[in-house]
This record gives C-alpha cells, structure tokens and sequence, in this order.
C-alpha cells in the first residue's frame, strides 16, 4: 500500500497514481497497437487534455527508478545493517516515500533505533532523494552535470 | 557553475535556519524543561556562521538551473546538519548521526524516528519547517 500511496501534490513521495494511471492507459495503448492494430495513431488522455509525451516518459522512468531503487536499498540495508529482509526493504519504501513507519523491526510501535550508523545514513540520503523527487538528486551522479 | 552564488544561498539557509530556532526556544521556555542553553548555543553557531559568511558573499548574484540542484541538495544537508546541533550540545541524542536521521525525517515530513517518545522542543523543531 505504501508503493501505491501519494497524490499529486499531496506530501508523501515516491510513484503517484498519476504516474499509474498514465502507464497503465500508456500500457494498454502500445499492446493494442503492436498485436492489434500497428498502423494505429493514439494519444493518451487524462480528463479529455491529451498528454504529452516526454511526460510518459518521465512517468516511466520515475516507475523504474523507484522501483529499483527500492530492490536495490533493500538488499544494501540487508547488508550494512543486522535486519532480515522484510525489515530493510520496508524501511527503504517507508524512508523513500516518505511514509515514516514500515514492516518488520521497524513497524508502527517500534523505531529505528537499533538500525546501523551507515544504515542511518543511507535512510537519511533516502528521505532527501524521495523529498526532491529522485531526478533532481539523482541528477548531480550524472557525469555530464559536472562538464561544464 | 558559480560556487560563490551558491555558497550565499546555503549561508542564508544557515541565516533562516538559526532563526528558526527560536520556536524551540519558546517552547523550551514555556515548558521549563531544559534544553534552553543547547538551543542558544547552537543558535548563536547557526547565525555566528551564517551572518559574516552571507556578508561576505553578498555581491554573488549569478545562478543558473544546475547550481539550482546542488543547492537543493546541499541545503537540506546542511540544514538538517545544523538543525541536529541542539540535541547534541544537549546530549539528548547523544550520537550526530540519530540526530541527523531525527532531523531529515523531520525537515522532509518522513516521521521515522529513533526515539521511544518526543519531548516538546524537537516535535516544534520539525514542525517548524
């Protein structure tokens, strides 16, 4: 539920329904037009306005990126930090998101206290990189940010 | 990329950010818990740094939309860093590292915490944001 969770605008983080609703309808679209119809010209609309497709594309990227950020933060909590995989994985959704308690060890009547330091830090990098919606700090690892 | 430009703006985050301590210190006052000094104290950090800094800075003016990033991302770090000091000095939260988690869950609305109860002082700080 935590995956599924923000609306636009609202102060959770992390895939908003919107981004769904864009990809699912985008989703639909494309399969009809490669084993239906392939000479087919679609638009994918939201409320009669017809969206853009760099929006799309963004809306699939940021699928992607959340979803393997998630994989990937589970297994390096796992790993710098004595938990069993429950538990990093839904502290990384719930720290990612923004959504505060998870599953596990750190669940609504527990906290993290018991989490390592290093761990600690990398929920912390987490929440920053949720609150500013992964690209705009992701984009300062990009090499070409830096060339001037 | 202008670095001086960025660094007035992260120093004037400092600026605000030591001005917002006096929430805390309201409450710290009214509740009479102590806490008083660690939050003067770090207050006196925050501005003591941020003033001559943002003074010395003052005639950096050029931004562009990458500098945009890296302040975005060094300014919640810093801020987070700098609003982590009163529990510190306090020694409520004894390592640097809980607080700094205590106060990025705070500044980014997350509510992980690592303490069992909050005492008056920090829930206004992270409400303060």
């Amino acid at each position: 539920m935590c995956f599924v969770s923000a609306c636009a605008g609202s102060t959770g983080s992390g895939i908003k329904i919107i981004h769904f609703a864009i990809i699912w309808k985008y989703l639909c679209a494309s399969l009809k037009r490669i084993f239906l119809q392939p000479l087919s010209v679609f638009s994918i609309r939201i409320n009669q306005i017809s969206i853009d497709y760099k929006i799309i594309d963004l809306a699939i990227c940021y699928f992607i990126v959340n979803f393997f950020m998630v994989l990937a933060g589970g297994c390096v909590m796992v790993l710098v930090s004595n938990v069993d995989y429950v538990t990093g994985m839904s502290s990384v959704i719930a720290t990612l998101m923004n959504i505060g308690p998870g599953f596990g060890t750190v669940g609504s009547s527990e906290n993290y206290a018991h989490i390592s330091d290093i761990g600690k830090w990398f929920l912390s990098w987490n929440m920053l990189v949720g609150r500013l919606d992964m690209f705009s700090a992701l984009v300062i690892f990009y090499p070409s940010f830096w060339r001037t | 990329m202008h670095l001086l430009s960025i660094a007035k703006v992260l120093v004037n985050l400092l600026v605000i950010t030591g001005v917002s301590m006096l929430f805390p210190l309201i409450v710290s006052l009214y509740y009479g818990e102590g806490g008083l000094f660690s939050t003067l104290a770090s207050m006196a950090i925050t501005i003591g740094l941020g003033l001559p800094l943002s003074w010395l800075f003052r005639k950096n003016d050029e931004l562009n939309i990458r500098d945009g990033f890296i302040i975005a991302v060094a300014g919640w770090i810093l801020v987070s860093a700098f609003s982590a000091l009163p529990f510190v000095i306090q020694g409520s939260i004894p390592s640097f590292t809980d607080a700094f988690f205590e106060m990025m869950s705070g500044y980014t609305t997350t509510g992980a915490t690592i303490l069992t109860m909050k005492n008056g002082p920090s829930r206004l700080k992270c409400f303060s944001k």
